[in-house]
């Protein structure tokens, strides 16, 4: 047993979890302009889809994938169309509703399904090597989330992306050449949405399944989306996983209590020292 | 800021009236309890509003301001011994000097920013209350944490039309506080960074100085409603530090019309009564607060006073033209 | 909503607070109310010692769970009578669980056990990897687990997960709920300490039954159990004293005995129930595949 070595790998799995997150709500912050509240109860929905797909004899969580996206996806464009691209001229009221929507979502949830938790079960680690167990859920996410951020980054810079990021950064012009704004907007919120949810389903064996799961994980995204800023995929990555690694390792060596306490501080000591966020290729962007 | 038109200020004289007279009408002592509640309520979302709506500066961590207050009072009056009143005024004290920190490094922060340093702070405070306890002086245990800490009332069964009135006359002080600040030449100022930082800069306007003044009106009377929880509940948990709480300021300013200060404060007393008083059963009642949040905000995207406020404008200012 | 007083009707006969939080205001309704208060579950000093110290004034309230001493002595007998020396507690950073380290310290030490490892996560996000590794890595012969909410789960994963193989202890709560346990790794033995249990004795089996016929889970533990068993003796007590009147109530619980799921409940000068007796002792079951046995106290034959 190497302590040092498994308190690395286990952060660089931490961290991945919150990048997985991190990347659809910065695919949404950029493109559809929205701080997505409602991303932790997507996650939290494709968690529970996993659950009732084990319940009915499905445990294998790949085969909660597909109706965890297809699912969330209807969900978020039905967001994206009813409410968000209506309300889009009042930026907070959009934040605030999606919040509504998560709220909504974390109540269907209890009423369904108990505000107990529920679980699945795990199977055992993958591989131990030389003394390092390398868990099973933790591979999981760090292939999900570097695979998600690697196709997002290959797609941006495709010609299927270039409407989003045209969108992402001149809207007004992005409608005046004849794209359909509307529809690239709900699309995208679904997709991210999606997203979300097959990271939850993915995600679910490893965890207990909650009405209010998502809500940390949401935070902590958010964290890591704002002090990124949204246009450096890798430095997104990077990020996650180093906020991941600093909460493991202050959590062996110092105090397990006050992790999330020192992350936080991190947070606003990082914020005091860099006004302008962390990135250092943001452009000046006046908000 | 346009005056209100006729209509409205009648609306609110009435329904101040009402609220006037509602103990003497007989009401459940339950409903008191609830209606006291929502004016604390109303009186920390009106304050969420001087920063977030009239200064445009998003706060996500307002609870911290509140639970300053409330933990003050508890920790002084129980384990420092000091008179409920010291402490009181000690606790608005701290909610300011904690508003002031924050509003100062929120100077040289852009929007976001200013959410996400907010937001961490928040949650900082919530986690440090939640784990820390306090050895009591009474007994082999300890206070904090997850029980909170009790605050020593100089009083033993208070009459509920006190607390009632009391209340009451503190949400209509800071109400009426802040609508005139909000139209004072400050309260311009804030609104005009509201609109665009950089404008307001390159017209010589020292940003830094006037965020940090908003976030420290803001703290005061967030404090001063986080007192009067205290005295009214008795007790500080860790909650009053929690993101629920501090979401729910934005969320109601956003509902009643964020910069309008009395839309939020009318949604939060309105939303918080009817949900917490008439009998409807908790599942069902955070499903319909959540359905009336998108709701309201679909229909209303400016929040009710605020999407109002934009009609009467533009009815303004195209007199017998159509109305968009 | 965070804004939110307890549900406080007043007019009613009794209350049930259930988190430490609203207990502490439902407890100052009750002293200037009036209405007799029985605590199910928030076991802190705090709520007996206002009892102690001013029973004029908080005479009312009565606490049906056990007390946190209580609730260390009952594991410490368990864990004594397993011969175990070395142990490890995690629990959740709350201030409940720090309480029961303090006193479980004090109960295993005389059963001459010590503390090899004792740790606290944070409640809204759990370190749980770090801590299950350094926990895996001090060899504890047991694991005292002491967090009642779903992370507990989590924590059981991971430990297994991270090649620990000594039996863990749960306070109860989620662990308890058969639905989750059936889901946990079960390559090493998983301990519940529960308040009453199917098949310890015949009032137990009965109430676990008709729980199930009626909700179709079983009952959890001591969440279920001792809410009921409140309510029981309450409406007990009610027909004891002949009247609703809370002053003949009150007498009437500080003088009697009451039969419950859990047992016969009897209460001390400040209004605890006496656990740690035969007529009043908990259970500690084991799961196994398809369902809990009860480990200890050996339920009697009848």
């Amino acid at each position: 047993m190497h302590p040092f070595a498994q308190i690395l790998l286990d952060g660089i799995f931490t961290g991945s979890t919150y990048a997985l997150m991190a990347a659809g709500l910065a695919l949404i912050l950029g493109v559809v302009k929205v701080v997505n509240l409602s991303h932790g109860a997507f996650f939290s929905l494709g968690a529970y889809i996993a659950y009732v797909l084990s319940t009915k004899g499905v445990s294998h969580p790949a085969a909660a994938v597909l109706p965890a996206a297809l699912i969330a996806f209807a969900f978020g464009v039905f967001l994206g169309k009813s409410f968000i691209n209506p309300v889009r001229s009042h930026p907070f009221s959009v934040a605030v509703g999606t919040l509504g929507f998560a709220i909504l979502f974390e109540q269907a949830a209890q009423m369904l399904w108990g505000p107990h938790p529920v679980s699945i079960g795990a199977d055992p680690p993958w591989a131990v090597a030389s003394g390092v167990i390398v868990r099973r859920w933790g591979a999981v996410s760090l292939a999900a989330s570097a695979g998600i951020l690697f196709a997002l980054a290959l797609f941006l810079r495709s010609r299927w992306g270039l409407p989003v990021k045209l969108i992402a950064e001149e809207e007004e012009i992005a409608g005046s050449v004849g794209m359909d704004v509307e529809k690239i907007r709900y699309l995208t919120f679904g997709f991210a949405s999606a997203a979300a949810a097959v990271a939850g389903a993915l995600l679910a064996p490893a965890t207990s399944i909650t009405p209010t799961m998502g809500r940390v994980p949401l935070i902590l995204s958010l964290i890591v989306v704002i002090a990124s800023g949204m246009e450096n995929v890798l430095f997104l990555f990077l990020l996650a996983v180093g906020l991941g690694l600093w909460s493991n390792a202050f959590a062996f060596f110092l105090s397990p209590q006050w992790s999330y306490v020192s992350l936080l501080a991190g947070i606003c000591l990082l914020l005091l020292l860099r006004p302008s966020g962390l990135s250092a290729t943001a452009p000046g962007r006046d908000y | 800021m346009t005056p209100f038109p006729r209509r409205t200020i009648g609306a609110l004289a009435l329904g101040a009236g009402m609220l006037l007279l509602l103990p003497l009408a007989g009401l459940d002592r339950f409903l008191l309890d609830v209606l006291v509640s929502g004016f604390l309520l109303a009186a920390y979302v009106g304050s969420w509003d001087i920063v977030g709506g009239v200064a445009g500066q998003i706060c996500l961590g307002h609870a911290l301001f509140f639970g300053t207050a409330t933990y003050s009072c508890a920790l002084l009056t129980s384990l420092a011994g000091w008179p409920f009143a010291a402490a009181g005024a000690a606790a608005l004290l701290l909610s300011t000097a904690v508003a002031a920190v924050v509003g100062t490094f929120s100077g040289r922060l852009k929007g976001p920013f200013i959410a996400l340093l907010t937001l961490a702070l928040g949650e900082l405070a919530h986690e440090v209350m939640l784990g820390q306890t306090f050895f009591s002086p009474r007994g082999a245990y300890s206070w904090g944490g997850e029980g909170g800490i009790p605050v020593a009332l100089p009083w033993e069964n208070p009459s509920p039309w006190a607390s009632y009135y009391g209340a009451l006359l503190f949400l209509f002080v800071s109400t009426w506080g802040m609508t005139r600040i909000a139209r004072s030449k400050e309260g311009l100022l804030w609104s005009a960074i509201s609109g665009s930082e950089l404008t307001a800069r390159a017209s010589g306007v020292d940003v830094a100085r006037h965020k940090r003044r908003a976030f420290l009106v803001a703290g005061l009377l967030a404090g001063a409603a986080g007192v009067g929880f205290a005295a009214h509940v008795g007790r500080a948990t860790a909650a009053d530090f929690s993101l629920e709480l501090s979401f729910q300021a934005a969320t109601f300013a956003a509902i009643g019309g964020r910069g309008t200060i009395v839309g939020p404060v009318v949604a939060a007393l309105l939303l918080h009564t009817l949900f917490q008083g008439a009998g409807i059963a908790p599942a069902a009642r955070v499903l319909l607060y959540a359905l009336a949040l998108l709701l309201i905000l679909r229909f209303f995207p400016a929040g009710v006073a605020g999407t109002l406020r934009e009609r009467f404008r533009m009815r303004r200012m195209a007199p017998g033209g159509p109305s968009p | 909503m965070a804004f939110t007083l307890p549900e406080l009707p007043y007019d009613t006969t009794a209350l049930e607070p259930y988190l430490s939080a609203e207990t502490f205001v439902v407890v100052e309704v009750a002293a200037a109310r009036k209405p007799v208060v029985m605590v199910p579950v928030a076991a802190t000093a705090e709520i007996t010692d206002l009892v102690r110290r001013e029973y004029d004034r908080y005479r009312y309230v009565f606490r049906v769970g056990y007390s946190i001493p209580q609730w260390a002595e009952m594991m410490a007998g368990f864990i004594g009578r397993q011969g175990f020396t070395r142990y490890a507690f995690v629990g959740a950073g709350i201030r409940w669980n720090r309480e029961l380290t303090r006193e479980l310290k004090e109960a295993l030490t005389r059963h001459k056990a010590a503390p090899v490892y004792e740790a606290f996560y944070s409640s809204r996000n759990p370190a749980f990897e770090s801590v299950a590794v350094a926990a895996v890595s001090e060899a504890p012969q047991i694991l005292v687990l002491g967090d009642p909410g779903g992370n507990s789960a989590e924590f059981v994963k991971r430990v297994r997960e991270g090649g620990g193989t000594f039996p863990i202890l749960s306070v109860g709560g989620a662990l308890g709920d058969a639905r989750i346990a059936s889901t946990l790794p079960l390559s090493a033995p998983l301990y519940v300490q529960a308040a009453a249990w199917k098949g310890a004795s015949e009032a137990a089996t009965r109430y676990a039954e008709m729980f199930e016929r009626r909700y179709g889970y079983a009952p959890v533990g001591y969440s279920d159990t001792l809410p009921f068993d409140a309510a029981t003796l309450l409406f007990q007590a009610v027909r004891a004293a002949g009247r609703t009147d809370s002053d003949a109530v009150v007498k009437a619980l500080e003088a009697g005995a009451f039969r419950g799921v859990a047992g016969t409940y009897r209460f001390d000068a400040s209004h605890q129930a006496v656990w740690g007796t035969p007529e009043l002792h908990g259970n500690v079951i084991r799961w196994e595949q398809g369902g809990a046995r009860i480990v200890f106290p050996v339920p009697e034959k009848r």
